[in-house]
């Protein structure tokens, strides 16, 4: 083959260009720390990438949603240990005065502090966090209970979503506690009936509202428990979706991180090569035939 | 006659045919680096002997002729390769623009702004009636609808600059196919002489090769030493005339037509930047195709499950995003007068998304095709105005110059220009239908619920809208790294069959100086001949 000055100097010029390319390569992928800087870099990864992304940012959403449903279950939580102190409170008063040494006006002074006592569940009852009444069903922009204690929300609980698959109750709804919507003890009618008993001097009635608020503080208790339960279980699928986000954050970077070690050393391959071609190709290049004849 | 003058008259040519000789080594060495010369050879030849006394004796040097060395099969396998060369180079130049165009990896696309959007109606379900949640989704919204236009936008723009380099291109060719035509009238002239016209030759097959750059032709040389040029099988020069390429409007097509003389060439070429320019349009154009439906379906599946919920203002039945246009399209073949106005959405749970052709079979009666499908949809008979209505979209064909004419064709898409058209309609956030009972009840998300959901649904051709984005993004990168692989392949095959033609007809310096050295030598060599023949003709002429 005849070899002549141009095929040597192309020679050497798209060797040394080629080079310089996969140089800028490798230095792009370690000044960016990526191995897959474009969908062509690695479109089947690119595919997994943006996949595990999509999913890390529903994973990030529903820990969001768990904080949120947190928020909510602990002030229902705190509500209800309140109620529980409160219907305490009037279980004493109603065993006090249910014995015979309580007279009619003692036990008229026990009615005004009941009514207090009252207020003060309609007060926990229609409490409002962030702008909603907690424990009104879906009727969050109303006062769930008026005066006399009637239920105006719906027998609703809202849920929020927890996990790709599924959502979860988180609502606490109000008729069912304090109203016992579904068989169990009406709260404020039974205070109400304590207070009449009072007022009227009536030991049956006192001591019928009495077992009633037994019930009551097992009603509320109940709701407590079952909170907890929610708490708990919200907590635990926190901590499960924290795992699953740190596998698919590690799986988004296995897929799309440079693999800097090896970077590095192909990088100091490629120089050496480079140097090669250049010193080569100075060499041959300065031989000339003139210099001999 | 072996006289001594006739010594002195080979000495003659031998002086004449080496200094000839070195005149064309000096023209090699002149042009050892310009682009597409060959190297030439002076064909030394013995003169015609003469006979004396029964003996014959030879009358010296010629120079037969001036030839280039070159192998002909090289300039035609460099040509084919330059043609796929520059195709994969100016494809590859489109995909990796539409790559960044896609490009979500740095997390910034449209990706995760479907991902935003969607958990922007997750925080309306944990605080269904709060103001900051829902105005949040509606500026979520926003910017994954800016995303879709602006990327649209940009497919548009890049789709109107390809365009404009057609245009270069052509411009570019057709003046090539000029300078051709003149060579080849410029060396038939010389070489009916019997002369070899081997610079102008150099000239054209450089003019050829770079003409092979922007579209693939094939060529015959005729026995006058012209060379005709075929595009596709179409002459663009033939003889000493050329017919040049016209590019055409084509309303049916985002790029142009190539028509050379009444023909349209763009499915003949198949090199050349010219091949890669129509492969980027076309990728620009699949792209787009896929982002209008991704965008159609998203407006579809969104506004049908938000039009039944209710807002906290107690409104029903409102669309989330702006109502699709229905994009309709008189065919630029019709050639009865009717005229056909954009059509409106009717009823969401009977759109399909996919494309209609309005076949007139009479200007009375018309058959309405899914062209998705190719199933015929529905039958009509044709009133001048009335509306048709058909899978939840409507429009109107009437008469404008005259009523249709039998085969006259109106597409009908409600994808088409979706990318473009996608909007939010909803302004006031408490309007955002999050509840599925009557009046809003401010605490009621399960309309929201079901809004949200729409997120992991399978609703575009089996995936779910991430899914399906993802998708138009992994195949630009399959489409790019598998353009890049084939034009770093084909980079080397041109370098080696470049290497290949310049190890034939490359200028080697060292090469001439050495026949520069053995020229001049003879060239010496011939004067002492001529020298000794003088001094024996003086030795005769001094004899007594």
């Amino acid at each position: 083959m005849r070899v002549t000055q141009n095929i040597t100097y192309n020679t050497y010029i798209n060797d040394i260009m080629r080079r310089q390319e996969s140089l800028y390569k490798l230095s792009k992928q370690l000044s960016t720390g990526k191995a897959v800087n474009a969908p062509s870099d690695d479109p089947v990864k690119t595919d997994k990438i943006l996949t595990s992304k999509s999913i890390l940012s529903g994973f990030e959403q529903y820990d969001r949603n768990m904080d949120s449903a947190l928020d909510y279950l602990n002030t229902s939580e705190d509500a209800f240990a309140s109620v529980k102190d409160v219907i305490m409170t009037l279980q004493e008063l109603a065993t006090t005065s249910a014995t015979g040494t309580s007279d009619a006006s003692s036990r008229a002074n026990t009615a005004v502090t009941v009514d207090q006592l009252y207020q003060q569940l309609l007060t926990i009852a229609n409490t409002n966090y962030d702008n909603k009444y907690a424990f009104a069903g879906y009727e969050t922009g109303t006062e769930p209970f008026d005066q006399t204690g009637n239920y105006l929300g719906d027998t609703n609980s809202y849920q929020v979503r927890v996990n790709s698959s599924g959502y979860m109750t988180v609502g606490v709804n109000g008729g069912e506690v304090f109203k016992g919507v579904n068989g169990g003890v009406d709260i404020f009618q039974t205070v109400a009936d304590l207070a009449t008993a009072l007022n009227n001097n009536d030991s049956a009635g006192i001591q019928a509202a009495g077992t009633n608020l037994e019930s009551a503080f097992q009603q509320v208790s109940n709701a407590v428990s079952d909170i907890g339960g929610r708490i708990t279980r919200i907590t635990s699928a926190k901590n499960d979706l924290s795992s699953a986000r740190l596998d698919v954050e590690t799986m988004i970077g296995t897929l799309e991180d440079a693999d800097i070690a090896r970077v590095i050393s192909e990088l100091t391959l490629g120089q050496t090569a480079l140097e090669a071609a250049m010193s080569s190709a100075g060499k041959v290049i300065s031989v000339n035939i003139f210099d001999y004849l | 006659m072996a006289s001594l003058t006739s010594v002195l008259d080979i000495a003659k040519t031998a002086l004449l045919a080496n200094q000839k000789a070195i005149n064309v080594t000096s023209h090699n060495i002149a042009n050892a680096n310009t682009e597409g010369y060959t190297r030439q050879k002076a064909v030394l030849e013995p003169m015609t002997a003469v006979r004396y006394g029964g003996l014959y004796f030879g009358t010296g040097v010629t120079i037969n002729s001036i030839e280039r060395v070159f192998d002909r099969f090289q300039g035609v396998q460099i040509r084919t390769a330059t043609s796929t060369l520059s195709r994969y180079e100016t494809k590859g130049e489109h995909l990796s623009a539409l790559e960044a165009l896609v490009n979500d990896l740095d997390g910034a696309g449209l990706s995760s702004r479907i991902d935003d959007f969607f958990n922007s109606f997750q925080e309306i379900i944990n605080n269904p009636s709060s103001y900051p949640e829902r105005s949040s989704l509606l500026s979520s919204a926003s910017l994954l609808t800016d995303a879709f236009n602006t990327i649209d936008a940009t497919i548009r723009q890049n789709l109107s600059s390809i365009n404009k380099e057609m245009e270069s291109v052509v411009k570019e060719i057709n003046s090539i196919a000029e300078q051709v035509a003149e060579l080849n009238h410029q060396i038939s002239n010389i070489e009916v002489g019997g002369m070899k016209a081997n610079d102008l030759r150099d000239q054209r097959d450089l003019l050829l090769e770079g003409l092979s750059g922007m579209v693939d032709i094939s060529t015959i040389e005729s026995e006058t030493g012209q060379t005709d040029v075929y595009i596709g099988g179409f002459f663009l020069v033939t003889g000493i005339t050329s017919a040049p390429l016209e590019l055409k409007i084509n309303p049916e097509s985002p790029v142009y037509d190539i028509v050379s003389r009444g023909t349209v060439l763009n499915d003949r070429i198949t090199g050349g930047s010219l091949k890669g320019h129509l492969e980027g349009a076309a990728l620009y154009d699949e792209a787009e195709g896929k982002l209008n439906l991704l965008a159609a379906s998203l407006i579809k599946e969104v506004n049908l499950q938000h039009s039944q919920g209710y807002g906290l203002d107690g409104t029903t039945g409102t669309d989330f995003f702006a109502a699709p246009t229905v994009y309709t399209h008189a065919s630029s073949g019709n050639s009865g007068g009717a005229v056909v106005a954009n059509g409106a959405v009717t009823d969401y749970n009977l759109l399909t998304l996919n494309d209609y052709e309005v076949r007139f079979s009479s200007a009375t009666s018309y058959t309405i095709v899914n062209t998705d499908t190719s199933a015929v949809v529905t039958q009509g008979a044709y009133t001048s105005g009335t509306a048709i209505t058909f899978e939840g979209l409507s429009f109107t064909i009437s008469d404008n110059t005259s009523a249709p004419a039998a085969g006259d064709k109106f597409s009908i898409s409600v994808k088409e220009n979706a990318a473009e058209y996608i909007g939010v309609a909803v302004t006031d956030p408490n309007a955002i239908a999050a509840s599925s009972t009557l009046a809003g009840v401010p605490g009621d998300n399960l309309n929201a619920m079901a809004l949200a959901d729409l997120k992991g649904a399978a609703l575009i051709e089996g995936a779910t809208f991430n899914d399906y984005y993802n998708r138009i993004v992994s195949d630009v990168g399959f489409a790019s790294s598998e353009a890049s692989g084939s034009y770093d392949a084909q980079s080397k095959l041109v370098e080696e069959l470049k290497s290949a033609r310049e190890s034939v007809s490359g200028v080697s310096i060292e090469e001439e100086a050495i026949n520069l050295i053995k020229l001049q030598r003879a060239y010496e060599a011939a004067a002492k001949v001529m020298a000794t023949a003088d001094q024996m003709l003086e030795t005769l002429l001094n004899l007594r």
